[in-house]
């Protein structure tokens, strides 16, 4: 467990400005709302009172809120109204591009572990500490979200790179 | 799912959206409990507005002082009845002073313990007065009164006996419609003090002025540095 670093707010933000961008990208699928969303996470860091015991309950803290903010700006009326434009990413035609555009084609809490899982690198138990969800259903979700790209990819013919 | 590390990677957080959040948080920091901090000031401020107020006044109510120094007029024929409702308490000592057109005048010492009138008698004069004494209830008459007493609040040690001989004289120019009205000296009324020789002696003259009258007693044989003193020590 790593112990609480002693950083003033710029410094948070240089640690942890890739962990939100890219799980705001994940979850948002659009580059502008993930700024708005990237934003809105450390101003609410600004604005919190909690104080974190470790770094690791800071890093989980980051985590739930971006999720948060995501999940939020989805429940935006005008979000209703419109369709996102996915990120260049997601249409790009590089050969390794296309896995990150199947992850994205899943339903957000697929996504979410997916990301957490295997860019994150962390644990389904430090997931489901994080998430405040039982190992198990992180391990069943973490089990169907491979299953769903098995079955998108498979469409597409591009089963064997899973 | 390597892939999907490495097209993570390759994503890249903007640098000004780094820059503009950084400013951001700088320009939304402040201090914790900010809020808390100003609000509790502000009642603060109100709670000592508000007990400001009766402190203020007490400041500016005139000072009620224990020790009364009180002139008393009455009138010949009334002067025991008006006199009971004098303040006079226990071990006061009243001098009375008749003056020349026979009007009396009682003057309420709290801080006397002890008198002696002189030996000097004279009724037929114009100017004669007599003490009356509280305790004995008696009119002891005489002309130049000489005191002695003791200044409790001068000697803090009780066992000090300041002994000084005061001679009073009374400068009445009241009305006789006055007659048994109450002046207390400890009212904001200002305290005049001047040196008057009459005949041989050399007196220390105290004059109180109110609206309508002008209080004089003259002190023999002390200096005005202690009636100065004196007189601030049962103000």
């Amino acid at each position: 467990m790593l112990e609480l670093l002693d950083l003033n707010h710029e410094e948070v933000v240089d640690y942890y400005k890739d962990l939100v961008y890219k799980l705001a990208c994940s979850q948002v699928r659009n580059e502008s709302v993930a700024q708005d969303v990237f934003q809105d996470v450390f101003l609410r860091y600004i604005r919190n009172k909690k104080k974190f015991e470790n770094e690791d309950h800071r890093k989980g803290w980051f985590i739930k809120v971006t999720i948060n903010c995501s999940r939020s700006y989805f429940t935006q009326t005008y979000m209703k109204r419109e369709v996102p434009i996915l990120m260049d990413f997601a249409d790009n035609n590089k050969a390794e591009n296309y896995i990150y555009y199947y992850v994205l084609k899943l339903p957000r809490k697929y996504r979410l572990v997916i990301h957490l899982f295997y860019y994150e690198e962390l644990s389904s138990k430090e997931i489901s500490e994080f998430l405040k969800i039982k190992e198990t259903t992180i391990r069943s979700q973490l089990k169907r979200a491979r299953v769903l790209l098995k079955e998108y990819m498979k469409e597409d013919g591009f089963d064997e790179r899973l | 799912m390597k892939d999907y590390k490495k097209v993570n990677e390759e994503i890249e957080v903007p640098q000004g959206l780094v820059d503009q959040t950084k400013a951001l948080m700088n320009q939304r920091v402040k201090p914790r409990g900010f809020i808390f901090k100003r609000v509790a000031f502000a009642v603060c401020c109100l709670f000592v507005f508000m007990f400001s107020i009766p402190l203020v006044h007490s400041f500016n109510a005139p000072k009620e002082i224990e020790k009364e120094f009180v002139f008393n007029y009455h009138d010949k024929e009334g002067e025991l009845a008006t006199f009971e409702t004098g303040t006079t308490k226990t071990n006061d000592v009243v001098l009375f002073y008749e003056t020349i057109d026979y009007k009396d005048a009682i003057v309420y010492f709290p801080f006397l313990t002890q008198i002696n009138v002189s030996s000097e008698l004279n009724y037929k004069d114009e100017q004669y007065g007599y003490i009356y004494n509280n305790e004995t209830k008696q009119k002891e008459y005489g002309a130049n009164l000489s005191l002695t007493y003791r200044n409790r609040l001068e000697s803090k040690d009780s066992s000090e006996v300041i002994n000084k001989e005061i001679t009073l004289l009374v400068e009445d120019k009241r009305t006789p419609s006055c007659f048994g009205e109450m002046v207390n000296i400890n009212k904001k009324q200002s305290i005049d003090l001047y040196e008057t020789r009459i005949k041989e002696d050399e007196y220390v003259s105290a004059v109180f002025k109110d609206d309508q009258y002008r209080y004089q007693i003259s002190f023999k044989n002390i200096s005005k540095k202690d009636i100065q003193a004196f007189i601030s020590s049962i103000l």
